[in-house]
């Protein structure tokens, strides 16, 4: 359990007790009369009736005695019932619990009051019988009512043993210092038997507690799954009766397609048919967008972003759609950083930025972010068509648009602010809108603030642009051909393609080259087969593999490929290239001897 | 003569893109088969350019295919066509060095587009769902490998059928999105990034 609900546990069991030391039990059909009350009274009048039987005592004192146990009892009945009219709010508790607890102590007090007001001296039964009355009292008192409340506990503990002990200690003798004695050492014992009861008495509170606990989250999460399963009811509805539209209508132009025999017609239909077809792929999109969103949101990772990165990258997305539409997009440049995972911010903002262009004739759209107590407030503010308020809630839900009952799906698909919504309550991110009709709206979105990065620490640049192949470490290739225009075309695509390139029209300068200038590299070598001179490719390729076989990779190129050339290669593991090379094959080869690393 | 095998095990589909490759793409031969099984059969008995695979095939998947091919016929240029592109496709197809990773999603004049990339040496690789990159278009990669062949935006916009303003205008974005200032350094950084 971590730290603060601890405590709030600590502090729901403590008032759980003080409500528990209230409760009080009625004897059935005599509501007045509390159970407890019944006992200690009852119990009071029967050990002094006792005594006065045994002895010789006055019986007024039994009365006396008895009235100031039940008086003491009437006073707790009286704090139950002001209690549970008054039900006091938790912060008061605490008081309740101490009056009642001195009041337990009066109680106790009267109780105590018992072998000094029944002894007789002399007669022994007057000392015995109230002493075990007041031990079955303290026991009873402990175990059943202190327990709840462990103040109260040691203030009866305390008053009903200690003033009679002191009273019969101060005789200074006889059966009476015996008895005082006797009290005295049974409070460490009852001591011991009250802390085992109120340990049993929390445990069982804390039972309950999590009990109740369980069952509230049990309560929310039947709830939370009832609510998912109407909100995809609400989508699947939306969303099928969205994509059925465009299917009913490719129905219907398939069937004048086939009957229509003329030409224009027949193009106009298949015109229509496409954009049926384009219509259902941009729905799909967008429906599969949304769950692609529950995907990433499951996947989120949380890491500190300088905010204008993410607003850089919006508005290079937006930018064209605004210019298009003569909207200005302003994004003033922020500071700040945000803990967030970037992906779904921007997300988050391309929705609601391409919202704002969307209901935006004229005027701009500004992107800005501020400080707003201990977190970025990052606001979308338009100068567009505006937003009724009694629509603002609506704005939210799957396939609701402003201005578009008819749903036309030219006019987009209304599930961006959805999506939007959906991120936001995933992420615990507080998103308002505010919104004058014929003026304009602002949507503004609160995350967490982060401390800035410094730039050689970030722990993944994010660009998408593709990386230059690293030179370093990358083979060069080498060509061999006696055809000066083969040699050059070549040189020239491979150079273009970012490789080191080393022309020869024959093999011995190129040996030569392998070992000097070029013995720190590895080399994919292109042999041409038929060269000027006696040597074939496969000679001059037998010569390389002999020196730099590790090195080196051969690809022989050919016009023709004959079934002894074949034979030679494949003994010698050189591939064929047939001649003219296309620029795919080389592709091909060169990046199956990368994909070889 | 250029040649293409296209697998795929949904025949619509397969026949399709067989015929809007061969319609769009002079010379361009194209095999279509249904399985890895097939596809492998028809490589050992043909020759061919480029491979261009689903991933989901009904006796395996795409990049276990295209790994078959790559092993043993290195010389064949493989790519990737799939419904659903996801990163680990991506990086799949990456490591194999394929030279095209595509999403189905796409008009035929995009699909025609990047075959022709392919073919004419370069790589496309659709940008993985989700994450939308700052990729260089189709449009513009056409207009940057005719430029390559030293065509002049008059016969560009020609071949294209579109106006001189609008091809100017694609290349201020490709000035912008390849961060360079003009058209040479254009297509030496395009060829650079393998974009064309």
């Amino acid at each position: 359990m971590p730290a603060g609900s601890a405590t709030l546990r600590a502090s729901a069991v403590k008032q759980e007790r003080i409500h528990l030391f209230f409760r009080t039990r009625t004897i059935p059909r005599l509501g007045g009369i509390r159970f407890l009350q019944a006992i200690s009274t009852g119990g009071a009048f029967y050990t002094g009736l006792l005594v006065w039987l045994l002895c010789d005592l006055p019986f007024i004192r039994v009365a006396i005695w008895t009235f100031l146990v039940f008086l003491s009892e009437c006073f707790i009945t009286n704090i139950n019932d002001a209690f549970r009219l008054a039900s006091p709010p938790q912060d008061t508790l605490w008081r309740w619990g101490w009056a009642k607890a001195a009041l337990c102590g009066v109680n106790a007090l009267a109780w105590s009051l018992g072998p000094l007001l029944l002894h007789v001296t002399g007669a022994p039964a007057s000392v015995l019988v109230p002493m075990g009355s007041l031990i079955f009292f303290v026991t009873i008192a402990t175990w059943i009512v202190g327990a709840d409340y462990t103040p109260s506990m040691w203030v009866v503990m305390i008053t009903a043993n200690v003033p009679a002990a002191l009273w019969l200690l101060s005789f200074g003798g006889g059966l009476e210092q015996v008895a005082g004695i006797g009290l005295l050492t049974l409070l460490p014992f009852t001591v011991a038997t009250g802390m085992i009861a109120a340990g049993k008495s929390e445990a069982a509170i804390n039972n309950r507690l999590d009990i109740a606990e369980l069952l509230e989250i049990k309560a929310k999460q039947a709830q939370q799954i009832e609510e998912l399963f109407a909100e995809r009811t609400r989508f699947f509805s939306a969303a099928s009766h969205d994509l059925r539209q465009p299917l009913n209508a490719m129905g219907l132009y398939f069937e004048l397609l086939a009957r229509s025999s003329e030409h224009g017609d027949r193009n106009e239909i298949i015109a229509h048919l496409q954009e049926c077809a384009a219509s259902l792929l941009r729905q799909f999109d967008a429906i599969m967008g949304v769950s692609a969103t529950d995907a990433e949101i499951r996947n989120a990772s949380v890491r500190p972003v300088a905010v204008h990165e993410i607003f850089a990258r919006v508005a290079s997305t937006l930018n064209l759609e605004a210019r298009r539409k003569s909207l200005r997009l302003r994004v003033p440049p922020s500071e700040l950083w945000c803990a967030v995972d970037p992906a779904l911010l921007e997300r988050a903002l391309l929705n609601l930025v391409g919202n704002a262009i969307k209901y935006t004739t004229k005027g701009a759209i500004l992107l800005c972010a501020r400080r707003r107590a201990g977190a970025v407030m990052i606001q979308v503010i338009d100068t567009g068509i505006g937003i009724e308020q009694k629509y603002l809630d609506a704005i939210f839900d799957d396939f609701f648009q402003v201005g578009n009952p008819e749903r036309n799906r030219d006019r987009g698909l209304g599930i961006g602010l959805s999506i939007v919504r959906r991120l936001c309550d995933a992420m615990g991110w507080p998103l308002e809108v505010k919104s004058v009709v014929g003026r304009g709206t602002t949507f503004s979105l609160t995350v967490p603030m982060a401390e800035e990065i410094p730039a050689s620490a970030e722990v993944e640049p994010h660009t998408h642009v593709e990386r230059l192949p690293d030179l370093s470490d990358q083979p060069g290739v080498l060509v061999i051909d006696d055809d000066a225009t083969t040699r050059d075309s070549l040189g020239r695509l491979l150079t273009n393609w970012g490789y080191q390139c080393a022309l020869f029209d024959a093999g011995d300068p190129a040996l030569h080259f392998l070992a000097h200038d070029g013995a720190a590299k590895r080399w994919i070598v292109l042999l041409d087969y038929r060269l000027a001179g006696a040597e074939t490719g496969l000679t001059i390729a037998d010569k390389i593999l002999s020196a730099h076989a590790g090195r080196t990779r051969i690809s022989m190129m050919t016009g023709d490929i004959g079934a002894e050339i074949a034979e030679g290669a494949r003994q010698r593991g050189i591939l064929l290239l047939r001649k003219p090379v296309q620029p795919i094959r080389l592709n091909a080869l060169l990046s199956s001897d990368m994909a070889a690393e | 003569m250029p040649s293409l095998l296209f697998v795929d095990d949904h025949p619509i589909y397969r026949d399709a893109v067989r015929r809007t490759l061969e319609l769009e793409i002079e010379d361009l031969s194209v095999a279509t088969a249904e399985s890895c099984s097939a596809t492998l059969e028809f490589l050992a008995a043909n020759e061919v350019d480029l491979c261009l695979a689903d991933y989901r095939l009904p006796d395996g998947d795409g990049l276990s295919l295209l790994r078959d091919i790559k092993a043993r016929f290195p010389l064949i240029a493989v790519g990737l066509l799939c419904a659903d592109l996801s990163s680990p496709l991506a990086d799949g197809a990456t490591s194999l060095g394929a030279v095209l990773c595509l999403s189905k999603d796409k008009t035929s004049a995009d699909l025609v587009a990047a075959i022709r990339i392919a073919f004419s040496g370069g790589k496309v690789y659709d940008p993985v769902s989700g994450t939308e990159g700052n990729t260089l278009s189709l449009r513009r990669r056409e207009i940057l490998i005719y430029a390559s062949q030293g065509l002049l935006d008059k016969q560009i916009c020609e071949r294209l059928g579109v106006t001189e303003s609008t091809i100017r205008a694609h290349w201020g974005r490709i000035f912008e999105q390849l961060q360079v200032g003009n058209r040479t350094e254009a297509v030496t950084r395009a060829l650079r990034q393998r974009l064309i």
